[in-house]
């Protein structure tokens, strides 16, 4: 118990007095998660839009295989990327293993099923006669897709969120690619792993805090849209 | 110039397991309403989306303005954006009203700020005014269908193509709106195809009107042709004739043949303004409008109708302002009085009536 | 567009995002890449300690190499360099490092530093293995089948507790022997919830002291001697990998040279009385 709480001082200190160490973690964490889910939603939003408005054979296979990759556990990624980018792997000569760049393609695998598999439920979702009124209104193919990737951005959002919320709390994808290296590799998750390891709890609560604060803030809009609570802005838009 | 805005020339789909549409000549006129009435089922949906090339036909083509639009010489896309289409469904858009209304706008590339007029306009003549800045969530029905008219009118498109739209709206509101959509309508000016089941709408906003039933054109003529004229026994009762009497033509002395219909009782002549030979088999279509009542005793200088039939009436029933009125002379025969009428003439049940009908208002066709 | 095509396109598109997002960050990181990279295989006791935050910054400093510390088990850590994942490696398996070398993945093996294991317990003592030798300790702990925390994950630290359990002509099983399947820290930490013997190596029990309440029982015997060595990897052996073995070597150079034997002598003392770990190379 008094550990616990030396901790939770400890980790308020640590974090108002901007240590660098602790910022320095929370900024590669948003860098690599963020470009992460920037990426996963170039890739995902556009599949599952076209994947959920269009016929084509082995559609229902295709969907499956996005439902699955919706679950796939960050380890399995880890391990994919992993079989890739390691030296005797095809694509060793690129040398990314413990890079944040891998780091971000593990956590692309990660999200973009997500992304993709929620967008296409919503789309799914609308009605299909809207899709004619929309032609009829004289819109090309490519104002179809914007105008009901549109009707479907508060799902969207969502996906996206849920993106990112899956990503930056894992642990198994990032250590493995990225073998958490101090000032480099090194995130939220495989950081508060590490300071467990050692011994050094403060840092460890600290940094559980923060990564608690954001996936918390995340959630927290996540609901709110979900709620259809709005954020007036995003109605209009 | 052409006259005609929109033509359909062997046009035919297979639209469900057992109907193929199958219209070979049907067009629409420039500034004029074509209404096409039919039942549910009948292909008029498949019609209208063929016509906005929302669908392939199998076989046949279809002129917009002189040109083929079929035959992918022009682009979907621009041959869309000469019309404008209102479905059942309002479909919109989850924005705000005047989002949606504009949505068309945007999507044609129209600048906002040439047409604000005629947004003014049409969100004024819809009633829609102070609806612009909500969002289309809590609409009623009635108020979705207002929007959805409205981002069609806007885009003020060559032809206007409006697929039932008052057939999913609630009674309570569907009179304000029919009444709105009819003023704008009837100014309008321009060429507009209007599909429905209701034959009331037909009569009150068309020029002209086809009929159609499992897939074809039963008939297609003017209003008045169609209402006084019907080409056989379905459109006849959908065109609201009551009393259909088969017969055979006895003989012909100038233009009034003599047709003798098979009553219970007996035969009865019935005299009707037509050219068609002797022996010919004919239904007759007589309009309750047309049926005027006697009491019993009446001299041929009250009336000079051709055809007097005598029977008993068998029901008298409401319908709204008029009372259908159902007389036994041998065979039913029905009539619409007003009230007042009624109460003159006391009619009433089991009631000895005179029924006297012109021999120019019958309608003949052959069986 | 036809069904099969848009399945084409669909499937193309998809691929193309893939290799565009991997392109665009690879070739921003190549250049800076190139061979300043050195991936050190080490084991989780090493790392944990917090020896590798010390050593190399100074080393990246006076050299332009960069050093890449990836903390697994020493079986681990050994398999990396037979695979060529690593340019070098840092260990404390005696056996493992000699086999690693004799069959051609290593290229030499230099002592860098040593320390000892100790086995700990509760204050208590229940089987009472105060001041005994190893071996005698873990056979009055398995007759008392008194709680034993493993780590059970093939590390050099296993490697030893094993070697010893050989030594006594048993096999450790039952309920009372717990693998943790995990690093030394955590293993501590479940050995003081339950409050269980461990066999630990003395640094990590150094620098998680204030958090447990287990004592050492049994030191100073022979076989607790825990030395730790480096062996740059064999990059004949893997002629298609490019393996840093100019890096490999400065860094050896480097732990073993006046620089990194002082920054290991210093270590730990300030903060814990005594230094983690003894440098080899001076005294």
């Amino acid at each position: 118990m008094e550990i616990i709480w030396q901790g939770i001082k400890q980790a308020i200190i640590l974090i108002f007095t901007g240590n660098r160490e602790v910022y320095e973690i929370l900024f590669l964490t948003l860098r690599v998660s963020g470009s992460a889910v920037f990426f996963s939603m170039l890739l995902g939003i556009p599949v599952g839009v076209l994947a959920g408005l269009n016929k084509f054979p082995l559609k229902k296979f295709i969907i499956a295989v996005i439902n699955t990759g919706m679950g796939l556990p960050p380890v399995a990624a880890g391990l994919i990327v992993t079989l890739f980018i390691w030296r005797s792997g095809m694509l060793g000569f690129l040398k990314l293993m413990y890079t944040p760049t891998a780091m971000v393609i593990a956590q692309v695998l990660i999200a973009s099923p997500i992304i993709a598999g929620i967008t296409l439920a919503a789309v799914q979702q609308i009605d299909p006669k809207l899709k004619q009124q929309v032609l009829s209104l004289g819109a090309n193919r490519f104002q179809v897709y914007w105008i009901l990737i549109r009707e479907a951005r508060l799902p969207a959002l969502a996906a996206v969120m849920a993106g990112f919320g899956g990503i930056i709390s894992e642990v198994g994808a990032v250590i493995m690619v990225g073998g958490n290296i101090k000032g480099e590799t090194r995130v939220l998750t495989t950081a508060a792993v590490q300071m467990v390891r050692m011994g050094n709890f403060d840092m460890a609560i600290a940094l559980v805090v923060i990564l608690l604060a954001i996936t918390f803030g995340v959630n927290f809009l996540l609901t709110l849209i979900q709620q259809k609570e709005g954020i007036g802005w995003i109605r209009r838009f | 110039m052409d006259k005609k805005i929109l033509e359909i020339s062997d046009l035919k789909k297979k639209y469900n397991s057992k109907f193929c549409l199958d219209v070979n000549n049907l067009y629409a006129e420039k500034g004029k309403i074509l209404t096409i009435i039919g039942p549910n089922g009948s292909g008029k949906s498949t019609l209208i989306r063929l016509i906005n090339l929302l669908e392939r036909p199998d076989e046949g083509k279809i002129y917009f303005n002189g040109h083929e639009i079929t035959n992918g010489e022009v682009s979907q896309t621009e041959a869309r954006k000469k019309m404008a289409v209102v479905f059942q469904e309002p479909l919109l858009f989850n924005t705000s009203v005047y989002t949606n209304i504009i949505m068309g706008l945007k999507i044609r590339k129209i600048k906002l700020s040439g047409v604000k007029d005629r947004i003014d306009y049409f969100t004024g003549k819809l009633k829609i005014t102070d609806l612009l800045n909500r969002s289309t969530k809590n609409l009623s029905g009635g108020e979705k269908q207002r929007v959805s008219l409205a981002r069609a009118l806007v885009l003020d498109p060559e032809l206007l193509l409006l697929d039932e739209p008052l057939a999913n709206i609630d009674q309570s509101f569907r009179e304000s709106l029919r009444a709105d959509l009819f003023g704008v309508l009837r100014g309008y000016g321009k060429s507009v195809v209007y599909v429905t089941h209701d034959r009331n709408e037909a009569m009150v906003l068309a020029d002209d009107i086809a009929v159609m039933d499992r897939g074809k054109i039963l008939q297609f003529a003017g209003k008045e042709e169609i209402f006084r004229k019907p080409a056989g026994e379905f459109i006849a009762r959908f065109v609201g004739v009551e009393t259909l009497v088969d017969g055979v033509i006895l003989e012909r002395e100038g233009n009034v043949c003599k047709v003798g219909v098979t009553a219970r009782k007996s035969n009865i002549e019935v005299s009707v303004v037509s050219q068609e030979r002797r022996g010919t088999r004919v239904t007759l279509a007589i309009r309750p409008e047309d049926v005027i009542l006697y009491s019993t005793e009446i001299s041929s200088e009250e009336s000079s109708a051709m055809n007097l039939f005598k029977g008993k009436i068998t029901e008298i029933r409401d319908i709204g302002i008029f009372k259908r009125i159902e007389i036994d002379c041998g065979f039913p025969l029905s009539s619409f009085v007003t009230q007042n009428s009624v109460n003159r003439l006391k009619l009433a049940l089991g009631k000895e009536i005179t029924a006297a009908v012109k021999a120019s208002s019958i309608h003949m066709f052959k069986r | 567009m036809s069904k099969f095509r848009f399945l084409k396109v669909f499937l193309i598109f998809m691929l193309s995002v893939l290799i565009i997002t991997t392109s665009v960050f690879a070739f921003s990181c190549k250049d800076k890449v190139k061979n300043t990279e050195i991936i050190l295989a080490t084991t989780t006791s090493t790392y944990d300690s917090g020896l590798l935050d010390e050593l190399i910054p100074v080393f990246e400093e006076e050299t332009t190499y960069k050093v890449k510390p990836i903390a697994v088990g020493t079986g681990e850590a050994i398999a990396m360099g037979e695979r060529g994942e690593a340019d070098v490696i840092l260990v404390h398996s005696r056996e493992e490092e000699d086999r690693f070398v004799e069959e051609g993945y290593g290229t030499e093996r230099r002592d860098v530093m040593h320390n000892d294991f100790v086995i700990i317990g509760p204050e208590d003592d229940p089987s009472d293995t105060s001041g005994l030798t190893a071996v005698e300790a873990y056979i009055t702990i398995s007759a008392s089948e008194a709680l034993f925390v493993s780590r059970g994950d093939d590390s050099g630290t296993n490697k030893k507790e094993i070697a010893i359990w050989e030594e006594t002509g048993t096999t450790p099983q039952g309920d009372w022997y717990i693998e943790s399947g995990q690093g030394m820290g955590e293993t501590l930490r479940i050995a003081d919830e339950k409050q269980a013997y461990t066999m630990t190596d003395r640094g990590t029990y150094l620098a998680q002291q204030n958090n447990l309440s287990l004592i050492v029982l049994v030191e100073g015997d022979e076989i607790l001697f825990n030395p730790y060595r480096v062996i740059p990897v064999n990059p004949e052996k893997h002629k298609d990998i490019d393996i840093n073995y100019e890096g490999a070597q400065a860094f050896v150079e480097f732990i073993t040279g006046e620089k990194g034997q002082a920054i290991i002598k210093e270590f730990g003392v300030a903060e814990y009385g005594k230094p983690l770990f003894y440098p080899d190379v001076i005294k």
